[in-house]
């Protein structure tokens, strides 16, 4: 393997001279051509005459240099395969050096290339999907920056309307079907597409056609399916269009089969199943649509922002009502996004900053590598010397040098495309939920290629280090020596060494600031007492199950729950906390005022507060009483009084929950809730975002159109809660998959997998920094002992204490680590700025970080520095004396 | 005269180069010159045989190449002989002879021992 690489190498190599061997041959010719024409002139022909028959004798004359460069050629790749060969031998005659070496470049790349995996994945491929740079979304920024990726029905259709540079537009929502009869539904991931997704995605059909126009509108009779469902569900079926499916308890017809290819940018999981989704023109709320674009052919990105201003304007004009008042200067209008604006985000930032930190420790082992090269370059000085004092020049000595690096780094390449492979898998299983494309992060070509390039990168650099420590002062001026020579190698050590800690005190500040940071995001208090809670999530429920039937079924096993031994409390929710919630437009009774319009809107059950233990802080909570026939109340938080009702008791007061400018959205909303009680703050979004203005309302009053119910129980999670649930719901409808467990602590803990998934990977990064760096202080010092062996023995024997050479030995290695120090603190105190997005509760510049940090990377490196300085003191002053 | 007299056998214009060598280092148009020289002008040799064979000699480590400046201040490529070339040489030399001797023998063209 070695071998092959060293010849494919030497061949590259090769290549790359044939420009100076063809130099060197014609001058060689030249010169031969001039000789010839200076004997012509001297028996007496006139110069011209000369050269032409001196050009003449010598023939044919590209052939000559073809064939003379073929033979030259040969020998410079002679001399690479010698190197090669002599190299193989040279790291064979000494396995460990080779495994250490070759081991610590392997984690290195292998780390890169995981790490570059996921980036290249997510960030840096385009989209597999034709003409990927056509592809865009359209997002919505309300002014001032503050942009959300997304629009509403009414605004995608202005854009399709209006817009000539865009071929398509459409959106979709994602759905979760059951298909087949009562006895064995399976779930099928399914999505409604709007009339111009499937041209956004710009894939033809495999079979069949695509939706017609008047399905858009009327039709939910019709499906199109996956390729990938077709094959293992429909057993590829050439006859299947026209076939029916039951779905939902419903028939369709399948009109279509999608291209293999078929998917929709920043679904996780591909749908199996398409249905026409129809878009209310209308419709101004419910701006939370995706909207995907394809610019027409030969049409520039520029073209359709510049298109996208006009029709801002003219939405505003059109739309004053829609458009808030904000900063004239900055009105509100459309906006271009790209895939990763939209589903990447904040993940942009972590993903860069990883790579980041891991070059900086594939640097630290680089320099360690480089430090092993340069003690062992020691031992082979003279062997050095002996070649150069033979005849070898300079050039040929850094080539064999450059080459056994480049063989140790190609074989470390190799073992790190393996690494690689391990870390993607334990990446994929660390990162948050999903990172978006999840399914595009391999080891494909693309990352082959680049650990390829890093390999032969990292071969080069710290091959033209230990060559260039090694040639530079001329090595025949070693040969006379037979002292350990070279400080010249040592001072080349040293420079590493402070660069090494430099760059681990910048990483162990980040780190340092990411848990620091971690920390207090753990102690927030959510407003609620998530040990102990119990989450039940229900799986598809069938269609027929709605309204007043649904808030029975919550009951029945609200119940069942509070049957069960140990259960304190037990209610039914829209949402989970942590999971988002309706974000829905509330007016005040009696205020024209308009405020900010959306609020967080959560219906749940009664037993909702208790289970949580979210405090009451006036009024009272919901009851059962609290049904269809009573009158409409609501319970709301206290960020939300505070906000409304300043220094006011809100009980009694009148919310209007759907009316928005004045206007009831719906019939349905009309009348207003009253306010019955106030519940402290929750962190319904997340421990980072301050707690939004809530109201609570009951599920009994809101059957219609409710949401799926999600359950919550106070009690032990036993895993008999399943079958028990399974029970109940299966004798209210046997279509009822059984219910899935878990428990609150866990979405907590998921809800912060971000924060987690970079605190664990900058903080390993930086403990890896540390031990390199450890390592490299250590085997500095311990060669500085080693060389220093003789004159410690002198100083010894003349009545030096152990303490003075210890201060001796220990001075040298700290005065680096210290100088260091002052280039990695001025490192980190412009580094961590970058960090500044990820921090929650602690500053970039917290000095308890940066000082603890350093005092952290002080303590490791006086240890690693103190260990073999020890041994300094332990010389036996008659012994080292007479060993020379 | 015709410039070009014998051409050299194939085969044989290694070991004249190696002989030329052994008086030292020389440069390519010097080996050509000399060889002319020392055979009375009976053998010239071709330019297109003479690098080839100068080179192919180097990759067998039979002779060392290197830049010197010639007494002209030219920058020409010196070849000399290295330890492999030497015994080469001696070993083609005493081939040489009898080869020599036995095609004379043949053609009869030896001067047959009084």
């Amino acid at each position: 393997m070695i071998r092959w690489l060293g010849d494919r190498l030497a061949r590259i190599a090769a290549s790359l001279r044939r420009g100076r061997v063809d130099a060197e041959v014609s001058e060689e010719f030249r010169f031969h051509l001039d000789q010839a024409t200076e004997r012509y002139i001297r028996r007496g022909l006139p110069p011209a005459e000369a050269r032409r028959r001196a050009l003449d004798d010598f023939g044919a004359l590209p052939e000559h240099r073809e064939r003379a460069a073929d033979e030259q050629r040969h020998r410079r790749l002679e001399a690479v395969f010698d190197d090669v060969r002599f190299g193989t031998r040279a790291l064979r005659s000494s396995p460990r050096f080779a495994a250490t070496l070759g081991l610590t470049i392997a984690l290195a790349i292998g780390a890169n290339s995981a790490i570059f995996s996921v980036i290249d994945g997510v960030l840096l491929k385009p989209l597999p999907l034709p003409d990927p740079d056509r592809l865009a979304f359209v997002g919505w920024d309300h002014g001032g920056g503050r942009v959300i990726h997304a629009v509403s029905p009414f605004q995608l259709h202005f854009i399709g309307e209006r817009a000539g540079t865009i071929e398509a537009i459409g959106t979709y929502r994602t759905r979760s079907w059951s298909r087949g009869e009562r006895d064995a539904p399976e779930t099928v991931r399914a999505a409604a597409v709007s009339h111009g997704l499937l041209g956004a995605v710009g894939v033809p059909v495999r079979l069949g056609r695509a939706f017609a126009e008047e399905e858009y509108r009327s039709g939910d009779d019709v499906v199109m399916v996956s390729d990938a469902y077709w094959r293992a569900r429909l057993g590829g079926d050439p006859e299947v269009i026209g076939r029916t499916l039951r779905f939902e308890g419903e028939s369709r017809t399948v009109v279509g089969v999608l291209d293999p290819r078929f998917q929709i940018p920043g679904q996780g999981e591909p749908a199996e199943v398409l249905a026409p989704l129809a878009i209310e023109p209308n419709r101004q709320d419910g701006q939370n649509l995706n909207a995907l674009i394809r610019a027409r052919a030969g049409v520039s990105r520029s073209a359709v922002q510049a298109e996208l201003e006009r029709l801002s304007q003219r939405f505003r004009v059109e739309n004053p009502d829609l458009v808030d008042g904000g900063d004239p200067t900055a009105p509100p209008r459309f906006v271009l996004a790209t895939f990763q604006d939209v589903f990447v985000g904040d993940l942009r930032t972590t993903l860069w900053i990883l790579f980041g930190a891991i070059g900086f420790v594939t640097l630290i082992g680089c320099a360690n590598a480089a430090n092993l090269l340069i003690a062992r370059g020691l031992a082979r000085e003279r062997e050095l010397a002996v070649r150069t004092a033979l005849g070898a020049g300079r050039g040929r000595i850094l080539q064999q040098l450059v080459i056994e690096s480049l063989l140790v780094s190609l074989a470390a390449g190799a073992v790190g495309l393996l690494l690689a492979r391990v870390g993607i898998d334990a990446l994929l299983a660390l990162a948050p939920g999903a990172l978006p494309r999840e399914g595009e992060i391999a080891l494909d070509g693309r990352v082959l290629g680049f650990t390829a390039a890093l390999s032969v990168a990292v071969g080069v650099l710290f091959g033209a280090i230990n060559a260039l420590a090694g040639t530079k002062r001329g090595l025949l001026a070693t040969l006379g020596r037979t002292g350990r020579g070279g400080s010249e190698r040592r001072r080349g050590r040293e420079t590493l060494i402070v660069a090494q800690v430099a760059i681990a005190l910048v990483l162990v500040v980040s780190a340092a600031l990411l848990v620091q940071s971690f920390a207090r995001l753990r102690a927030v208090d959510p407003g609620f007492d998530p040990e102990g809670v119990v989450a039940i999530r229900l799986g598809r429920l069938p269609s027929t199950i709605r309204g007043e039937k649904l808030v029975a079924l919550e009951r029945r096993v609200v119940e069942a729950l509070g049957r069960r031994p140990g259960m304190v409390a037990a209610a039914a929710a829209a949402n989970f906390p942590f999971e988002r919630g309706l974000n829905f437009p509330i007016s005040i009774a009696g205020r024209d005022e308009v405020g900010e319009g959306a609020v967080e809107w959560r219906t749940v059950s009664p037993g909702y507060f208790e289970t949580l233990s979210v405090p009451l802080l006036r009024g009272r909570t919901f009851a059962a009483t609290d049904d269809p026939r009573a009158p409409r109340v609501a319970i709301v938080s206290a960020a939300f009084a505070e906000r409304y009702w300043p220094g006011e008791d809100p009980i009694g007061k009148r919310i209007e929950i759907g009316r928005w400018r004045g206007e009831w959205m719906r019939p349905a909303f009309e009348g207003g809730e009253e306010v019955i009680g106030v519940v402290a703050d929750v962190r319904e979004i997340g421990l980072a975002s301050p707690a939004r203005r809530t109201v609570y309302t009951p599920r009994a009053q809101w059957s219609d159109g409710l949401d799926w119910p999600r359950f919550l129980a106070r009690g032990p999670a036993d895993p008999s809660l399943v079958a028990e649930l399974g029970a109940v719901l299966g004798a209210i409808d046997d279509r009822i998959p059984p219910p899935s467990l878990e428990t609150m602590p866990a979405i907590l803990s998921a809800s912060i997998a971000t924060e987690r998934f970079r605190t664990a990977l900058i903080s390993s990064f930086a403990l890896a920094a540390l031990l390199l760096t450890a390592v490299g202080v250590y085997g500095v010092v311990a060669a500085l002992v080693g060389q220093r062996t003789r004159e410690i023995g002198i100083r010894m024997a003349l009545g030096a204490p152990a303490a003075t050479v210890l201060r001796l030995v220990v001075g040298r290695g700290l005065g680096l680590v210290a100088v260091g120090c002052v280039l990695g603190g001025v490192g980190a105190i412009g580094l961590t700025r970058l960090l500044r997005g990820m921090l929650f509760g602690v500053g970039p510049d917290d000095p308890v970080a940066h000082v603890g940090a350093l005092g952290i990377l002080m303590a490791v490196a006086a240890l690693a520095t103190w260990l073999p300085a020890r041994r300094a003191t332990r010389v036996n002053p008659v012994e080292t004396l007479g060993a020379e | 005269m015709d410039e070009r007299g014998g051409e050299v056998i194939k085969g044989t214009l290694e070991l004249l180069i190696l002989r030329i060598l052994e008086a030292g280092p020389m440069h390519g148009w010097g080996i050509t010159e000399l060889i002319q020289q020392h055979s009375d002008q009976l053998l010239s040799v071709n330019q297109g045989s003479l690098y080839p064979a100068l080179y192919r000699m180097v990759r067998r480590r039979l002779v060392t190449s290197e830049w010197r400046v010639t007494e002209n201040n030219r920058r020409a490529r010196y070849y000399s002989l290295a330890p492999a070339g030497r015994k080469e040489l001696a070993a083609g030399r005493s081939q040489w002879e009898r080869l020599s001797r036995g095609v004379d023998l043949v053609l009869g063209t030896a001067r047959r021992a009084r």
